[in-house]
């Protein structure tokens, strides 16, 4: 405005309406080389700025001066809202003048008057300068020439919600404080935003609408409506503390959203560090009961570019930040905004525990998931050096290369039990357990034994093995000890054995045993404990589970055929007896993984759960591609059971008696009695309710062999298999049957009473998969039975006759099959069935000769001396058995 | 003449309940001391939540509304209010804090509004003696129980709308809008212009 002339007079020409008024400058002859006077003649809304700006000039005209105040007055009386309508017309003028304000007007008068001048025509021209500003900026003149930028388009939007934009001038960060500016966002348009400032009209009784709710939401926004004009508001510390943990969610409740400004986007997220406290942790069981870890945790700071990455805060940055007083910090040349709730975090852990001790299982829960709970809040953990390296090795178990089988392992490891015997032998040297859930028949017995091995020829052993198992498989586990480890020590810790002195090798239990003795046990030093058929201890609350937990040792591991991935709650019962407090407490669990896996909202959970769970848990079924090919077509497997107390005294007075009166006999009865004695035994061997034809007798707890038999078929269930059940005996088949009922279990039973129509409808029924037990009594052969749907066949009895048996398997087994099939021979242990199986194996040419057509005609043939030799019960004794109802 | 600002109907009620407002009680106040006797109040207001009354129609100044049939002719009754006497200090007084003019949007009047309104010479509700009431029903005095329904509706309405005691004291709620915009605007523009040359000193 240099070319307006502001050192000549000056003068107001007024008009009507006031805001139409004039001011007319005159440019004096000294500055120009134009001598002639020069005039410039503004309208009133446009002479404003000139007027207030001229003040600031050194020689400025009197009469400039005087209007250029009666100017600057008016508009401080303007922006308090001191004008009115006046009487007649449209005009504004100054009006509701407070009387300091009337005085200030008078002494405008008189301070700009000058010596000589009228004092009351001066105040008449003052008031009307006054008037001619208050209509001039008030009325929204039509046509006018001149206007500031910033006024622009006058109508703006009618309908508007509201946002707010922080604006934080360095001087304002230094103290803490921010201001909030309002804006407008037109409904129709939200990226046009205006300031509340500049909206006039239906817009700004819109955006007064919605502060009016925002200031509900959030009250700190009510002095914003005690505003005239409500355009921004000043936070102090404690307030910007106030936006940040209740103003933002509140408002956003509300649709009114907070904007940053770039410059404050820096994220402060706590990130957790774990650390190991030992000297060379994986020298050792990086586990063991002596591993130290410790979570460092700390806040990281990430910058307000999207792409930079946080940086962990150095302690000297973390302690002034807890320090500070607002939630507004300097950190690295830039201000950072920390939420409140954050920084009281960072308090309790810097006053607290700045690092704190861990639990082996809570670092590797860590590593695995990348999460760990601090102060129950879930922290991103910053994988540390130590931490990498565990979770590499731990994620790393499934994939680790085969190692040797062990020196010492009488037999060899098909691949796939190599791999999961290097996967156990990998967990195990971490001093972490693991769960082996392959499918019966895989060989997990074995596997184990491998185990055993492996970590005695390493020197990794500090114990002897306790395997803690059924009844039904203490003499299977013994026998698989005995034929894979030959070198190994095996015995009982059962019955009235209880000896552990000394105890090198294995030490089978059950779980009966192992609950009423368990402090025994747990006094002693176990490298291993293994719990086979691990399922028995999914209830964590049975004092089964209670008493396991109590027994230490280097590593532990299940074995189950069950697939317990299924069942949370089960997976939780074993996984945190093999790694204790991998999945946190029963309830955390609950909390944590169990309910939203089973609400299923989140894929991300059940992702980071199968991390967590996958390096302790291998399951391969008999079907997987890659086991498949490697099992034989047809697998055979003596199975092992002792006998119960029944069952031995049953026995004994049978061998007794009859050897009597054999001995005694002429050899026509002699024949008869041999045949009726080897019938009684193999009858007691089934179960005692079967010899004592007790049709409708208790059943449970009584045979050791009918326990196994349940295991089995329990486990064929749960692998969604089917099986063929075969005796000699349809009394035998009986008792099944009403046993597998009482369990739930349905069955199909054929025997040789039966019509050929009758047994063609039970062979179709069985193929459809009507019942996944079928009991069979009958000779097998000749009767065309084509029973391929079965892939387990259990010989309840012997027939003593391979060929027999060979016929009943192959029902099951037959070219086209594509499953293998598992065949398994319940054998008594120490009994006449497993002396004749003995006989059988060594002696197969006289087997094959002599007995091509059953053992028992040629039996009766043998000694008295030979006789006796081989029914006399041997090994097991009544030690070998658990009372009635033991577990 | 702007269109008459038709207030709904009221229906039937047994009671109704007792206004909020400061604004709302202190007319209600009046209303009562203009009645000539304790048993046409008690008429009027049997008649006001009789739900025998037509749509209360308000126009700047006045009000008026149906009543029943008498004698076959049905009664109009009407009510003529004193004009406020300053409005440009009430647009002063509300152009002061952004909330007001929001709370009279949101339909409540600030009982702070009414102090200030009143500190600056500006009673905005009418007393008894700004209540000019008419009626057909040819009554001795006035106000008749008609006249008593009318004003006591108007109360139960302005205690809800605040710009229905604006409009009878003349104005309507546009021209207060545009008013305290206007106001508004002047501050807002003059604020930034003592900033500019502030900010060049």
């Amino acid at each position: 405005m240099s070319f307006v002339p502001v050192h000549g007079p000056a003068r107001l020409l007024l008009a009507d309406p006031p805001g139409a008024s004039e001011v007319e400058f005159t440019g004096g002859g000294d500055h120009d080389e134009d001598t002639a006077p020069r005039l410039v003649r503004m309208p009133m809304r446009g002479a404003i700025p000139v007027l207030t700006r001229a003040l600031r000039r050194e020689e400025v005209h009197r009469s400039v001066g005087l209007l250029a105040g009666a100017t600057l007055l008016a508009l401080r009386l303007v922006a308090e809202g001191r004008v009115r309508r006046a009487e007649t017309g449209e005009a504004w003028r100054i009006g509701g003048l407070s009387p300091g304000e009337e005085e200030s007007v008078r002494r405008l008068a008189l301070a700009r008057g000058g010596a000589g001048s009228d004092p009351a025509a001066v105040e008449t021209l003052v008031r009307s300068v006054l008037d001619a500003v208050a209509d001039a900026v008030t009325s929204r003149p039509v046509g006018a020439g001149w206007r500031e930028p910033e006024d622009d388009d006058p109508a703006g939007p009618d309908q508007v919600t509201v946002s707010l934009r922080v604006e934080a001038p360095e001087e304002q960060l230094e103290v803490g404080s921010l201001s909030l500016v309002v804006q407008a966002h037109d409904v129709e348009d939200p990226s046009h935003v205006v300031d509340a400032a500049d909206l006039g009209g239906a817009g700004r009784v819109s955006l007064l609408a919605g502060l009016r709710e925002a200031a509900a939401a959030w009250p700190m926004l009510e002095p914003l409506l005690a505003e005239r004009v409500p355009d921004r508001l000043e936070l102090e510390a404690d307030q910007v503390a106030s936006l940040l943990e209740h103003g933002v969610p509140a408002l956003r409740s509300v649709g009114v959203d907070v904007f940053w400004p770039k410059a404050l986007r820096a994220e402060i997220t706590p990130r957790a560090r774990v650390v190991s406290r030992q000297e060379a942790p994986l020298q050792t069981g990086l586990f063991g009961p002596d591993a130290l870890f410790a979570f460092d945790w700390r806040l990281a700071v990430r910058g307000p570019d999207q792409d930079a990455s946080a940086v962990d805060l150095t302690d000297e940055e973390m302690a002034a930040l807890v320090a500070s007083a607002t939630p507004i910090v300097r950190l690295r040349d830039s201000w950072v905004v920390v939420d409140p709730a954050l920084a009281r975090q960072a308090r309790r852990r810097i006053t607290s525990a700045p690092s704190t001790d861990v639990t082996p299982a809570a670092a590797v829960r860590a590593a695995l998931t990348g999460v760990v709970e601090v102060d129950g809040e879930e922290v991103e953990v910053h994988p540390g050096a130590s931490l990498l390296r565990l979770q590499e090795r731990v994620a790393g178990v499934t994939s680790t290369s085969p190692l040797p089988q062990p020196a010492g392992l009488a037999g060899t490891l098909r691949d796939y039990q190599r791999r999961g015997f290097t996967w156990l032998a990998e967990l195990t040297g971490m001093g972490l357990g693991g769960c082996l859930a392959d499918d019966m028949g895989l060989g997990k017995t074995l596997t184990l034994i491998a185990l055993h091995l492996h970590r005695r020829e390493r020197g990794l052993a500090a114990g002897p093995t306790l395997v803690v198992c059924p009844t039904s498989l203490l003499g299977n586990w013994e026998a698989e000890v005995r034929r894979f480890a030959p070198g190994e020590e095996v015995r009982r810790f059962h019955g009235s054995r209880r000896e552990l002195s000394g105890s090198d090798g294995f030490v089978l239990t059950t779980y009966g045993t192992m609950r009423r003795d368990a402090a025994t046990l747990a006094a002693h030093p176990w490298d291993l404990v293994v719990a086979d058929e691990a399922q028995h201890v999914k209830n964590a609350k049975a004092s089964v589970a209670k008493q396991l937990r109590t027994i230490g040792s280097s590593c532990r591991v299940a074995l189950t055929g069950t697939p317990v991935e299924n069942d949370l709650s089960e997976l939780w019962a074993i996984l945190d007896w093999v790694v204790p407090g991998l999945l946190g407490s029963r309830a955390a669990f609950r909390k944590v993984w169990a309910a939203p896996i089973e609400a299923g909202v989140d894929p991300e959970v059940t992702r980071r759960f199968a991390a967590l769970v996958e390096p302790f848990l291998l399951r391969r079924r008999k079907s997987d591609p890659g086991i498949a090919p490697e099992l034989p077509a047809k697998t055979e497997t003596d199975d092992i059971v002792g006998m119960t107390r029944e069952q031995v005294v049953l026995y004994q007075t049978l061998v007794r008696d009859s050897m009597e009166q054999i001995e005694r006999a002429d050899p026509e009865t002699r024949r008869g009695l041999v045949l009726a004695m080897l019938t009684g035994l193999k009858q007691i061997c089934n179960h005692p309710a079967h010899y004592l034809h007790q049709a409708a007798g208790r059943l449970p707890g009584r045979s050791a062999k009918l326990e196994l038999l349940e295991e089995l078929v329990a486990t064929i269930l749960a692998e969604g298999g089917s099986v063929l059940v075969f005796t000699q005996y349809v009394a035998m088949a009986r008792l099944l049957e009403r046993r597998l009922a009482e369990l739930g279990v349905g069955t199909l039973l054929l025997h040789g009473g039966l019509a050929a129509g009758e047994r063609e409808r039970m062979v179709d029924a069985f193929q459809a998969g009507l019942a996944p037990v079928f009991l069979l009594s009958l000779k097998a052969g000749g009767t065309g039975l084509n029973l391929t749907r079965a892939d387990h066949v259990i010989h309840v009895d012997r027939w003593w006759n391979p060929a027999v048996e060979d016929q009943a398997t192959d029902r099951a087994h037959r070219i086209g099959q594509t499953r293998p099939v598992q065949v398994h021979r319940l054998v008594t242990e120490g009994t006449i069935e497993q002396r004749v199986g003995q006989l059988l194996v060594r002696k197969r040419e006289l087997a094959e000769a002599v007995l091509g057509r059953g053992a028992e005609p040629a039996l009766t043939e043998l000694s008295d001396a030979e006789l006796r030799d081989l029914v006399t019960l041997t090994s097991g004794g009544p030690g070998t058995s658990d009372s009635p109802g033991d577990a | 003449m702007p269109d008459p600002l038709v207030l709904p109907r009221l229906p039937v009620a047994r009671a109704v309940p007792a206004p909020t407002s400061w604004a709302a009680r202190a007319f209600l106040r009046s209303v009562e001391e203009s009645a000539y006797d304790e048993a046409d109040l008690r008429e009027g207001r049997a008649l006001a939540r009789s739900g025998r009354l037509g749509s209360v129609m308000v126009i700047a100044g006045m009000a008026s509304v149906a009543g029943p049939a008498t004698a076959g002719e049905r009664t109009l009754a009407q009510v003529k209010v004193e004009p406020l006497a300053d409005w440009g200090a009430l647009v002063a007084e509300v152009a002061r804090r952004a909330g007001f003019l929001a709370a009279l949007e949101a339909g409540s009047l600030p009982d702070e509004l009414v102090e200030n309104a009143a500190e600056a010479g500006v009673d905005l509700v009418p007393d008894a003696g700004g209540l000019e009431t008419g009626c057909t029903c040819q009554a001795w005095v006035q106000p008749c129980r008609h006249a008593l329904a009318l004003l006591t509706q108007l109360g139960w309405h302005l205690d809800t709308d605040p710009y229905v005691l604006l409009l009878l004291r003349g104005r309507t709620r546009e021209w207060l809008v545009a008013e305290v915009d206007a106001v508004t605007r002047a501050a807002a523009y003059a604020r930034r212009l003592l900033d500019l040359a502030h900010r060049e000193e």
